[in-house]
């Protein structure tokens, strides 16, 4: 079974985020990247399948400039045999699609019998590069899955995706077959010592995205702007024990509860 | 080909219509006003007759009621073949769809499969020329304003909660119904699987007092629960990735997968304010946000910050209000 996951490389969710110069998304200057956190969901439930079926594959995948190739270590130790970074840095990614169309071009004559990526990137927050990489290469996709496992004889997948409220769908799929992966009840592993050492010094083939596919966009990105602040936020001012009065005062004002 | 036409999926759920829909039909006639488009609406089921029924009279919006016995519920090869042929027969401008575990599943699909364009998770339109959409990034930090590709059909997603539906009134739109062919492309769907029955009913709670990534770890949870238990009716809640970590059960979470509240006061400590958490509370009458980062996007829609660590702002208010209140003997 081969099985290819894809990672993105996202900046720390906490970071202080500032529009670019250009207005068009935010500036890199002085944010620490990670992981995309689905994505290394993504990678744990490719490594229980892995564990379950011997003799499995694992590829991890990803586009963007230099900074992607450090993610895509940082997933690898989680337990990947081998990764691939496709290099835009010559042209950005301005869409999901651009994403989608060069790893489906990197990806299709290698058939995987399953990708997996995160639901959904911490940044831009589309949702969008998984369900197109399926299309792009012509198999059935699940979005938001919590748990899968492989049945009759692993020809098929059986997964429950999240629906809203707490319920689930239990859908399966013949093989090959995408999945994107909610957050749930197995959060990725630490990289164990042997991994970190073994991707260290493992060479990592870099391909150019402008000889996968040309660039193709499925939206245009026209201004990225702070947020207009209702100004219906009142900030409590003052020590600890000064916003705490004001704050009890005020709740006091608006309801009886305390 | 149809000129000028949004084509609205209403979303339903075990054969009812989602309140979603409305809010879909509503934010699709204020684009079609603006552009002197039209708006149909589309209910995909089986039968899908009571749903588009329901969704026209409700919206006044014509509708199509396309049936076939794997479109009882969501199938996402049938949705996806169903849809792909009806676009592609009419040529709507854009199709709208709800940005729900459904919609967020097929949509970027669609997109792909008509060679069309894909914004997903909008809130709303932006002012200016061609039409724009406003799309929260970055965790609600930063708003992005995108457009699809002129010249290219194009598929929306809009945020459930995010734009206000109409009161329903007038009259009801014409509903035609159509048995259509679907490829299920051998994928099962086997059933949905229930929650567990829920042991914490926040709906009854009027002060909800929730726990965030923030908390910092298990054995903090005892500040939010102490905080909860001095209220009158109080309840203790939970975002996602405080559940997902296993601190709080499901039956604690607020937001999409969660919980729809609307408590007195709400106080979230710790909850960074993404949309996906922010949906299932913005309705909440005072909204309390206790968060060390000021730039967290749940300010955006609190009525009172507190930019403090939560660790030690939370000990401090529990003695004031211990203080004045006197335990019952």
């Amino acid at each position: 079974m081969k099985i290819l996951v894809c990672v993105k490389s996202v900046p720390d969710r906490q970071s202080r985020f500032r529009v670019n110069s250009t207005a068009d998304g935010y500036d890199e200057a002085g944010l620490g990247f990670g992981v995309n956190e689905y994505d290394l969901y993504a990678m744990e439930a490719a490594l229980r399948l892995r564990e379950r079926s011997a003799g499995a594959e694992l590829t991890a995948i990803t586009v963007g400039p230099p900074r992607a190739e450090a993610a895509l270590r940082r997933a690898m130790s989680l337990g990947a045999d081998q990764g691939v970074w496709i290099d835009d840095s010559r042209s950005p990614a301005k869409s999901a699609l651009a994403v989608a169309a060069w790893i489906a071009a990197w990806a299709r004559r290698r058939r995987f019998d399953l990708t997996l990526s995160g639901v959904i990137s911490e940044d831009l927050q589309r949702g969008q590069v998984g369900p197109m990489l399926a299309q792009l290469l012509g198999v059935p996709c699940a979005t938001a899955v919590v748990s899968m496992e492989l049945v009759g004889e692993g020809r098929f997948l059986r997964c429950e995706r999240e629906l809203e409220g707490g319920a689930r769908q239990v859908v399966e799929l013949p093989l090959p077959a995408l999945l994107t992966v909610q957050s749930g009840p197995h959060p990725p592993r630490y990289p164990s010592l042997t991994n970190v050492l073994r991707v260290k010094q493992m060479v990592i083939p870099s391909v150019p995205a402008a000889e996968l596919a040309p660039e193709q966009n499925s939206e245009v990105t026209l201004r990225v702007s702070e947020p207009e602040h209702s100004g219906r936020c009142e900030f409590l001012a003052g020590e600890l024990d000064r916003q705490a009065e004001q704050l009890i005062q005020k709740v006091r004002e608006w309801a009886p509860v305390w | 080909m149809v000129i000028g036409e949004i084509l609205v999926v209403a979303e339903s759920r075990a054969g009812r219509l989602a309140p979603v829909s409305l809010e879909l039909a509503a934010f699709a006639r204020q684009m079609a006003s603006a552009e002197g488009e039209h708006a149909t609406g589309v209910a995909l089921g089986f039968p899908a007759r009571p749903v588009a029924e329901e969704f026209a009279c409700a919206t006044g919006l014509p509708t199509l009621a396309l049936e076939n016995e794997h479109l009882a519920g969501y199938h996402s090869e049938a949705y996806l073949s169903v849809l792909t042929r009806l676009v592609t027969e009419r040529r709507p401008e854009l199709v709208l769809i709800a940005h729900s575990a459904v919609g967020a599943d097929f949509a970027p699909r669609l997109a792909v499969a008509l060679g069309g364009s894909c914004c997903t998770g909008v809130h709303g339109l932006a002012p200016g020329e061609p039409r724009r959409f406003r799309r929260a990034i970055c965790g609600g930090k930063l708003m992005a304003e995108v457009a699809p590709i002129p010249g290219q059909p194009a598929v929306v997603t809009l945020m459930p909660g995010a734009f206000p539906p109409r009161e329903p009134g007038g009259r009801s739109g014409e509903v035609v119904v159509e048995q259509v062919a679907v490829d299920c492309r051998g994928v099962r769907v086997l059933g949905e699987k229930s929650p567990a029955p829920r042991e914490v009913d926040l709906s009854r709670a009027e002060v909800i007092v929730a726990a965030g990534r923030g908390l910092a770890g298990p054995e903090h949870l005892h500040l939010v629960q102490e905080l909860a238990a001095l209220c009158e009716r109080g309840a203790v809640g939970a975002s996602r990735p405080v559940v997902d970590a296993g601190w709080l059960g499901l039956e604690h979470q607020v937001g999409m997968t969660g919980q729809t509240v609307a408590p007195k006061v709400y106080i979230a400590c710790g909850i960074s304010g993404a949309i996906q958490h922010t949906q299932g509370m913005s309705r909440s009458g005072l909204i309390v946000a206790i968060n060390q980062d000021p730039e967290a996007a749940i300010f955006q829609i609190a009525h009172l910050g507190v930019v403090a660590d939560l660790h030690r702002f939370l000990p401090v208010l529990l003695g004031k209000l211990r203080e004045r209140k006197p335990r019952p003997v």
